[in-house]
């Protein structure tokens, strides 16, 4: 055999294989199961990941980019205390499309309010009552869990901290899981307690982009700066929830629900 | 390139389309683990989509014939008949919107069905051709609904004398028997707290592998769990899955076989898989899923780790141990065919 016909040879060979490839069902890996008692933490956090697949691997980063077969291996407990950590993890394994990448956002918790006042969830989604909101408890995408309060109406929140406190951030943890019809809030305003002019001052908000499409089920974190803090002992906050379900989604014109399971004050 | 090996390729071209059926079969994905592994083949299904369309799949069983009878709430056709290599053999029903349970039984040497129509809040038996035999309403008798509409049928097991199992699954989640002839015996199971108790009682089988000792496995898919209890509706044990949203128990041979739904850690998120019990009662395999691990006894969560399936709703093993996996929601997908691996 020539050279050349070896060469085609081998040629002949990868041709068939590839065509092989290619008619052969192929299949991606699931996301790893990720532990940890909450996304929020006073000094520290550690999380485990667990992937029982053989000869696969848990890969992840801490900065927010996509984990690759490069990245650093899951095989023991990451521990995390920066304020705010993104940690993204992936799978992988020789022979399967690598899994879907999971991000988990850890919140360092911040100021406690003396009271906190808010409306009753509805029955079937009381958690463990209002005081979860500040229980540094929750994170978990499964809207089932105790640590989540359910609504189906906009909620307003009252915090006394029984002396003056300049609130520069608030963030609130909402879940975002489309399929459920549970959408993040449409709108939040923060007020504070004037009591130069005896009313209540409206001094920061935003507007989450709620009725856009989001396939993932995941935490959305609410970020609220105020621009110009106050110093005040009361804080008001109206979470709007979205009224109408857009009209690409089974619900179209319905209300959605709206869940939350902490706020974070700093 | 000269002549020779032109013609070479030419010809290894030729070989290799030849070959891939073959060698297909050879390199297949597996799936599961220990003495329960599968080669996968998502093609199985020869239906044209414009002749014979499916919704949801629901569930599949093999007649005496040796065909695999799938049911879907299509009601251009209800119920698809294939043989064992995928091809369509013909299609009966248009009645069944709510069209979800399948369930086999040979009366005296003739195949009969029982569908559960979980819109029409009905159990219908049928002749294997799609003739109404028997039509059973909601349990009046069992004094505990208010109307049809609180009872909603998702499953039936029959037993050796015939008597009727109906799951009220989607309804009340009580387990309703019946005589051969559909007159009402008693109920149990329902909501509650304890172990007795049900919650998404999804599906129902009879377990006949211990002959001195027949029972039901009832299946509480929303508590992750299958639950055991005597012919007379007296709750045995419980069969902990953690993790896996369990649809009906089938078993063949020695083994238990179930379609999970959807891992707990990833709810509605496609996170299905196919689990597999030996007589013990313990994971030997899931398809798709985890490794089982069993730590002091006690089995380790389950959870999806390829995503071969996305909503699996129901097995059928043929008699030569085939699998065919049957799946909700899932893109309107025909059923699929797992062969086992020896």
């Amino acid at each position: 055999m020539s050279k050349n016909s070896k060469q085609s040879f081998f040629a002949g060979i990868l041709i068939f294989f590839s065509v092989l490839a290619s008619a052969q069902d192929t299949f991606q890996l699931a996301p790893p199961l990720l532990r940890f008692p909450s996304i929020f933490f006073d000094r520290s956090v550690q999380v485990e990941a667990e992937f029982r697949q053989p000869e696969s691997s848990i890969r992840y980063t801490l900065n927010g980019w996509i984990p690759t077969e490069e990245s650093p291996v899951f095989d023991k407990p990451v521990n995390i205390s920066k304020p705010v950590t993104k940690l993204s993890v992936r799978t992988f394994a020789k022979g399967y499309m690598p899994s879907e990448m999971v991000q988990v956002n850890f919140y360092k918790m911040g100021k406690k309010a003396k009271t906190l006042r808010a409306p009753l969830p509805h029955p079937k989604y009381l958690g463990t009552g209002t005081d979860a909101l500040q229980d540094g408890l929750g994170g978990n995408t499964d809207h089932n869990s105790k640590t989540w309060l359910g609504y189906q109406d906009s909620v307003m929140i009252e915090l006394e901290f029984g002396d003056k406190t300049s609130l520069e951030q608030i963030m609130i943890n909402t879940l975002e899981n489309q399929n459920a019809w549970i959408f993040q809030p449409s709108s939040i305003s923060v007020y504070g307690w004037d009591y130069l002019f005896g009313r209540w001052r409206p001094i920061g908000g935003s507007r989450p982009d709620s009725g856009e499409r989001q396939p993932d089920v995941r935490c959305a974190m609410q970020t609220v700066t105020i621009p110009k803090p106050i110093k005040t002992d009361r804080y008001r906050l109206i979470i709007r929830s979205l009224q109408e379900i857009p009209v690409w989604h089974p619900g179209k014109g319905k209300p959605a629900w709206l869940f939350i399971d902490e706020l974070i004050l700093h | 390139m000269d002549r020779r090996s032109f013609c070479l390729n030419a010809a290894l071209g030729t070989a290799g389309t030849f070959l891939v059926p073959k060698m297909l079969a050879d390199h297949g994905v597996i799936l599961g683990h220990n003495q329960k592994k599968y080669k996968i083949s998502t093609r199985w299904s020869q239906a044209d989509v414009a002749r014979n369309p499916v919704n949801d799949c629901h569930e599949m069983v093999q007649d005496s014939r040796g065909r695999i009878l799938l049911l879907t709430n299509e009601t251009r056709n209800n119920v698809l008949i294939y043989d064992k290599n995928g091809k369509m053999l013909e299609a009966w029903g248009t009645e069944y919107p709510g069209a979800h349970g399948l369930t086999l039984f040979n009366e005296n040497g003739t195949d009969v069905l029982f569908i559960c129509d979980n819109q029409r809040h009905q159990v219908i038996k049928t002749s294997i051709d799609g003739r109404v035999l028997m039509t059973l309403d909601y349990p009046k008798e069992a004094e505990v609904y208010a109307s049809k509409e609180a009872y909603i049928p998702t499953e039936t097991a029959i037993a050796p004398n015939g008597d009727i199992y109906v799951a009220d699954g989607y309804g009340q989640d009580y387990i309703i028997q019946y005589d051969a002839n559909g007159r009402y015996i008693r109920h149990f199971g329902g909501r509650g707290e304890g172990a007795e108790y049900l919650k998404n009682a999804h599906g129902v089988c009879l377990d006949l592998r211990n002959p001195a000792q027949p029972s039901l496995i009832v299946t509480s898919r929303e508590q992750n769990a299958f639950k055991r209890y005597d012919l007379e509706g007296n709750y045995l044990s419980t069969i902990a899955l953690p993790g896996a949203w369990v649809c009906r128990p089938v078993i063949r041979g020695t083994y238990l076989y179930a379609a999970v739904l959807q891992s707990s850690s990833r709810p509605w998120q496609k996170s299905g898989f196919v689990t597999i019990l030996d007589q013990s009662d313990r994971v030997v395999s899931n398809l798709g899923g985890s490794e089982p691990l069993y730590e002091n006894e006690s089995l380790a969560e389950m959870y999806q780790t390829i995503r071969a399936f996305q909503y699996p709703h129901d097995v059928c093993i043929d008699d030569e141990e085939n699998m065919y996996v049957a799946q909700w929601n899932s893109g309107k997908v025909y059923p699929y065919k797992l062969e086992p691996v020896v």
